[in-house]
């Protein structure tokens, strides 16, 4: 056979030559008459190889090889229909198993396989499925007296049957034959090849003909010109290829912040920030009671604008370079608020809005900014700056620091500025003022004295009386200071005004802002006294007017005590004078203590609660030195002023009361142990050295400040008493640094520092005020340097920086010989014994 | 908003030399200020950028490092500036000496 290309009548078959196909030659004939059956189309079908020439009806192109076989390739897409009928036809040879039901009309899977139409055993059909196959095929008989069938039954496409679904499908598959399709032979064959001596030889022939051809009759070259092809030239005009700058300085740290972030995908914060809008739009509106929720619609409608808002991020990413902004401001975008919180998105956002804004006036900043908190702590900063900067020399002072001239250098700046003329008065100006510099360095080297540092006062406190401060332990630097009144007979003979209990406050300043205290609390009572706990430096207690002991942790914010005896049956009942924290060693904790005018010293527990139990109750006692008392009791109970803890006994203690008595006591015994007396009135201040617990020293109204040993002795051993001084003394400390100093502050407003070692007739310094009016109340030392505070009656606290006292650094235990010596003169004392007897100090006792 | 007014009146009223407060964000634009609006823009704007500078190059020493306060001491005044993470506080004062 030959084979011929047949094609159907009108079609159209662009083939240049026959020789392109690399197997078909001859010509391509029309597939002419030929039985077509009805409704045929373009779908070929299935081959049939065989020997007849003449094919199909139906087919559009027969390829036929040159020897009148039929070549044509198969078609890729059969109905079922042409697969039964082949079956039927060629079952013997074919070995397709075509699914069940493969009757008319239903789709199958795909089975068999292709092949080329060669010869008639070769036959295989395969089957596709084609669910919009609504052709019919027709069948083509060849010449081996296939019937065509004219009547096919309508294929109709029902779609697939659900029964279908569930059907196992066999599906059967095989290879074709090899088609080579482009083949380029190799020029290299291998070194273990069978044939290599052939090729060998051929070289070989091969180069001793190049060899012969070298000199040879037999070859002549020659050159020979070729002919170059026309060349065309061929422009091609686009549209401009849109170009976008983009450049950004990138430093480690924002590569760092990157990496921090680990911000993620685009996508993923689409999908984010979707869900989310989700959510919070269906708990809307199933909160809702009898909510019709149409959820289709609230998606869509969210995933629109969410997508909206996405985009618009998306656009300003490419607009703009670093992420410079990065506003926490709430921007409404259409309809749906989008709280986001990634910086990138952010940031967009609010470098829009920034755009917007310097079009406005600067002060006119939105209304609904919300200035962060994190700006007060700034504020606080810049405030400490600003002081720091009023106040340098004074914080230099306090923190003992040694001074730096500024003044000096901006002197000679000056005089650097003017010119020769002036610079000979500025000479003689400075040379004055070196004299007077140096007259003052003599006074100023030679004796102690105080120098004024800051004013701690506010207006909150202005008028109100300093009642009582203490130091913190860790933060040195900050100083409670107590505000209540408790002259109350005093404030009305001044003012003529019955006395109202004035709110009591607790201010606590620092150096590093004179002008305004760290912190306020407010009490509703006068606050009388104050003291922080050691253990937990974070709590401070106060006694106040009305008899309420309050516990405030300052960790928590706001005037609200932790805990107070207000409610508490077994409260005092008048001002606490006096409370202290008091560490019993590690079975009982540390308690508090008060006394108060009740006449009851209290100890507090705060393990379970406020609880309080009473240690002591403070009776009048008799005098022994006066032989007839003529007062009649009326009160039993007296009141205590002040109680105080020696060092080293923890279980005892010492009360001071109004009678002029100072009580010594134990904390695990309801009645006094011990009685001192001395003073002729009451007794305000009772504080134990602690250098050495022996002595302590008293402060009275009775003008007198009295130094006792309470070991060895019920009566004092010699009182302190400048020779003008004519007012009470309010308050008395001992200095921290040096076993000898104490201070003590009157009621005429002064403040003296004594020095036993030096001298105990007089104080070393006084320092007077201007105005009488305002009595010393409180004196304080700071624990850590050499600064002393007093407050007196207008609510001003000053803060004093001593200079040129007698501090050497000695340690505890010369200290206390020191103290030793001063209080007990050798002469006197059986203390020492064997000791060198060098007489420092006239110490005159009596 | 009340507390950093309390603030900013405590410092105008106890430190007189201060010239001026300014509350700005980082692209210069103020949101409160005791100065003039001419001083004010001027201000923020070149200061923020100097703080974002000062900024970059203590992160680039140590990226877990940041700035926390930036004294600028002239002749005749000294600029405190305290940045915070969205806001930049900016506080001038003359100084007597």
């Amino acid at each position: 056979m030959q084979s011929t290309l047949k094609a159907p009548s009108g079609a159209k078959v662009p083939i240049a030559s026959s020789k392109k196909l690399p197997v078909a030659t001859g010509t391509m004939k029309n597939a002419a008459t030929g039985k077509q059956g009805t409704g045929t189309t373009k779908k070929t079908k299935g081959k049939f190889s065989t020997t007849g020439t003449n094919q199909t009806d139906g087919r559009e192109i027969i390829i036929e090889n040159g020897k009148e076989q039929d070549v044509t390739p198969d078609p890729l897409i059969f109905t079922p229909e042409e697969v039964k009928q082949e079956k039927k036809e060629e079952s013997d040879k074919s070995s397709v198993k075509v699914a069940s039901n493969t009757s008319d009309k239903k789709d199958e899977a795909p089975t068999g396989s292709f092949s080329r139409g060669e010869r008639s055993d070769l036959v295989m059909s395969s089957v596709l499925k084609s669910s919009d196959q609504s052709e019919v095929y027709s069948e083509v008989s060849d010449d081996t007296g296939k019937e065509r069938i004219t009547d096919v039954p309508k294929v109709e496409d029902k779609g697939i049957r659900d029964e279908d679904l569930d059907k196992y499908i066999d599906i059967d598959l095989k290879e074709t034959e090899t088609f080579t399709v482009f083949w380029i032979p190799s020029i290299a064959i291998s070194a273990k090849a069978e044939n290599k001596e052939e090729f060998d030889k051929i070289n070989a022939s091969y180069k001793n003909l190049l060899n012969e051809k070298i000199g040879s009759d037999n070859f002549k070259s020659r050159p020979s010109q070729t002919l170059n092809l026309m060349q065309k030239n061929k422009d091609v005009v686009t549209e401009t290829i849109k170009k976008h700058e983009f450049e950004c300085d990138v430093t480690n740290w924002m590569l760092h912040d990157a990496f921090l972030e680990n911000p993620k995908p685009n996508h993923e914060l689409v999908a984010n920030m979707f869900e989310q809008e989700v959510k919070a739009n269906l708990t809307d509106q199933l909160k809702n009671k009898g909510t019709l929720l149409d959820p289709e619609k609230s998606l869509t409608d969210t995933y629109h604008s969410v997508s909206v808002s996405q985009s618009q991020v998306t656009n300003k990413e490419k607009e703009t370079t670093n992420s410079k902004v990065r506003s926490s401001k709430r921007i409404d975008k259409s309809n749906h608020s989008v709280h986001s919180n990634s910086s990138i998105t952010q940031s967009k956002h609010s470098q829009g809005s920034g755009k917007q804004e310097p079009e406005v006036t600067p002060f006119k900043a939105p209304e609904n900014i919300i200035l962060p908190d994190s700006l007060l702590t700034k504020f606080n900063i810049v405030e400490r700056i600003l002081t720091q900067n009023r106040y340098l020399e004074q914080q230099i002072l306090y923190r003992n620091y040694p001074t730096v001239e500024f003044q000096k250098v901006v002197e000679e700046e000056k005089q650097q500025e003017k010119g020769a003329l002036s610079r000979f008065a500025m000479l003689q100006v400075k040379k004055e003022s070196e004299k007077k510099e140096e007259v003052k360095d003599d006074i100023d080297k030679d004796s102690p004295h105080m120098i004024d540092l800051f004013k701690y006062t506010c207006s909150e406190v202005t008028d109100r009386l300093v009642s009582c401060a203490d130091w913190n332990g860790p933060n040195p630097d900050l100083l409670a200071v107590s505000y209540g009144e408790y002259n109350f007979l005093a404030e009305k003979a001044q003012s003529g005004k019955p006395y109202l209990d004035k709110p009591g406050l607790l201010l606590f300043w620092t150096l590093k802002s004179p002008k305004f205290p760290e912190r306020i609390i407010r009490a509703p009572s006068g606050i009388v006294s104050c003291h922080f706990s050691k253990k937990n430096p974070w709590l401070i207690a106060t006694g106040s007017c009305d008899g309420v002991v309050s516990i405030y942790d300052l960790r928590k914010k706001g005037d609200k005590p932790a805990a107070e005896s207000s409610q508490m049956i077994e409260k005092h009942i008048d001002t606490v004078w006096e409370v202290k924290w008091h560490d019993q060693g590690s079975e009982n904790g540390e308690n508090l203590i008060s006394i108060s005018s009740d006449g009851r010293i209290v100890e507090w527990s705060i393990k379970k609660g406020l609880e309080c139990r009473d240690l002591l109750n403070l009776k009048k006692p008799t005098n022994p030195n006066q032989k007839d008392d003529k007062e009649a009791a009326v009160f039993r109970n007296s009141v205590g002023f002040s109680l105080d803890f020696p060092k080293d006994q923890y279980m005892l203690y010492l009360a001071s009361t109004e009678e002029g008595t100072i009580h010594k006591c134990s904390l695990s015994y309801n009645d006094e142990l011990d009685t001192y007396w001395g003073h002729s009135g009451p007794v305000y201040k009772v504080r134990c050295s602690p250098f050495w617990s022996n002595i302590m020293l008293t402060c009275s109204a009775d003008w007198t400040v009295q130094v006792w040993d309470w070991r060895r002795d019920e009566s004092p051993l010699f009182a302190c008493r400048s020779q003008d001084l004519n007012d009470a003394v309010n308050d008395i400390e001992w200095s921290p640094h040096s076993s000898t100093i104490f201070s003590n502050v009157c009621d005429d407003g002064r403040v003296e520092l004594w020095d036993l070692s030096v001298s105990n007739i007089g104080p070393i310094i006084t320092k007077k005020p201007e105005n009488r009016s305002s009595p010393g109340t409180m004196v304080r030392f700071c624990q850590e340097f050499p600064v002393l505070v007093t407050g007196n009656s207008q609510g001003v606290v000053d803060v004093y920086r001593l200079k040129n006292l007698n501090q050497e650094l000695l340690t505890k235990d010369e200290h206390k010989k020191r103290l030793e010596k001063a209080v007990y003169p050798i002469e006197r004392s059986g203390y020492h014994k064997g000791e060198d007897e060098e007489e420092e100090m006239e110490g005159i006792v009596d | 908003m009340s507390q950093v007014d309390e603030v900013i009146e405590r410092i105008k009223s106890h430190y007189s030399e201060v010239k001026g407060i300014i509350i700005c964000n980082y692209s210069g634009v103020s949101v409160k200020s005791t100065m003039t609006a001419q001083e004010t823009t001027k201000y923020s704007r070149l200061i923020s950028a100097l703080t974002e500078r000062a900024r970059s190059m203590i992160r680039e020493f140590d990226c877990t490092n940041d700035l926390i306060f930036l004294r600028v001491r002239t002749k005749k005044n000294e600029v405190m500036i305290a940045p915070d993470n969205d806001y930049l506080l900016i506080v001038v004062q003359h100084l007597t000496s």
